[in-house]
């Protein structure tokens, strides 16, 4: 029971800590040393947070409570499908951020702000419901199953502190890799994790037949299986998959270079209208100068 | 410009969800009673897709789970649950219950049909 609580927290709640960490990055990483030292202004940064974790427990119980029914809607299809637009909607979220902080400019900080915050609290809180639906269900299962009340609660207490270490340390060296090495890594991974949940929509929607099931490609449960710990951190964190699709396969890396070829062409583009514009400035000033 | 693309993408993707859901599968059964796979062991013809109809006919939650399928689906007390598997080549695929492994445990076999058809 005690092990079957940690491997639930492992597989449901994990996403969850990782996700946290992640967002919070983007709000209090190099990007935002200006402006927010108090903690007053770091809180009201982090809103999204509180204000998504909040919602997300609205949500968690109507879906909990309905999720029985839910999975008879559409020919059985019904939770497949509301999943996988979920995933789908974590990803395009995820893709907008990782576009938008490319654009960043000193001049309209403000409003990036917001823009990052609402992404934020979106993500959060679809996060959060969908995982927290899942964890809510196994754990009323093993609830009732179980007459060892206290190897449960123990079960949860090591699942959440294995949990939020993860996530710590996560945030932790994320944050050293972007201040010593490159300013992106947190990004990218960020991204990762995005694609991640988009695979998974993926796999629900082939489940149900919506998407063809191509052949597997390979086979790594013996190289690092989904049930070890690692398979559990790395399918939380980048959607591992031990036996991927082709289809599978091929909607991670289109998801993955998408994102990150429309970010380099609309700052391309941004640099050059920039560009453009301190050269029309400087014409019309030495022309003045010249009249 | 990138308006027609988005265009032609969501297109496509109605397109293809469309092919595949109006397709006919065959149907196989599985029931689940007493936390136990009735048939234990379920035969399906190789490189075909078919659908897969769960009955969990106990009063319990119960997940099923197969690593070999990929696929994983919670099976609500007293309901159905669907999912769809294939085409996949000769072989013997396991599944489980994830909350009663012990007893709630089965495979699939898939035998080769001479019949080449995928999808």
């Amino acid at each position: 029971m005690l092990i079957n609580t940690v491997i639930l927290f492992l597989e449901s709640a994990l996403p969850i800590f990782i996700i946290t960490a992640l967002l919070l990055i983007r709000f209090t990483g190099v990007y935002n040393s200006q402006q927010h030292n108090s903690y007053l202004a770091q809180l009201q940064l982090n809103s999204w947070l509180y204000q998504g974790g909040v919602l997300s427990l609205v949500m968690i119980y109507i879906l909990s409570y309905n999720m029985a029914d839910i999975t008879q809607l559409l020919s059985g299809m019904g939770a497949e499908i509301i999943f996988a637009v979920l995933g789908l909607l974590i990803y395009l979220c995820c893709a907008a951020m990782f576009i938008k902080e490319l654009q960043q400019s000193n001049n309209d900080w403000k409003e990036k702000q917001y823009i990052k915050q609402t992404l934020a609290l979106v993500i959060i809180f679809i996060v959060f419901s969908l995982n927290g639906t899942d964890f809510n269900i196994y754990l009323n299962v093993l609830w009732a199953q179980t007459a060892q009340l206290e190897s449960l609660i123990m079960g949860m207490v090591l699942g959440a502190g294995i949990s939020i270490s993860i996530a710590i340390l996560l945030y932790f060296i994320l944050l050293y890799f972007d201040e010593r090495i490159s300013f992106n890594i947190s990004r990218y991974i960020l991204l990762l994790f995005a694609v991640g949940q988009l695979n998974k929509a993926t796999s629900l929607l082939e489940q149900v037949d919506l998407l063809p099931n191509g052949r597997i490609v390979w086979n790594s449960q013996n190289i690092l299986s989904e049930d070890s710990e690692f398979g559990h951190f790395f399918t939380a964190l980048l959607g591992y998959e031990a036996t991927p699709s082709l289809m599978q396969l091929s909607l991670y890396v289109i998801s993955l270079l998408v994102p990150i070829i429309l970010a380099r062409v609309l700052a391309r583009k941004n640099n050059y209208q920039r560009n453009n514009r301190q050269n029309v400035l400087l014409s019309t000033t030495r022309n003045e100068g010249d009249l | 410009m990138m308006l027609k693309v988005i265009k032609l993408f969501i297109f496509s993707a109605l397109l293809i969800f469309a092919i595949n859901a109006l397709a006919k599968r065959p149907e196989y059964v599985i029931e689940l009673k007493d936390h136990l796979f009735f048939p234990e062991q379920l035969q399906i013809p190789a490189n075909k897709k078919v659908k897969l109809v769960i009955y969990n006919r106990d009063d319990s939650v119960e997940e099923f789970d197969s690593f070999d399928l990929n696929r994983e689906k919670v099976l609500y007390p007293n309901k159905k649950a669907v999912i769809y598997i294939g085409p996949l080549p000769a072989g013997t695929y396991r599944f489980f219950g994830e909350f009663h492994p012990n007893s709630a445990k089965g495979s699939i076999v898939i035998v080769s049909s001479g019949d080449n058809n995928v999808n």
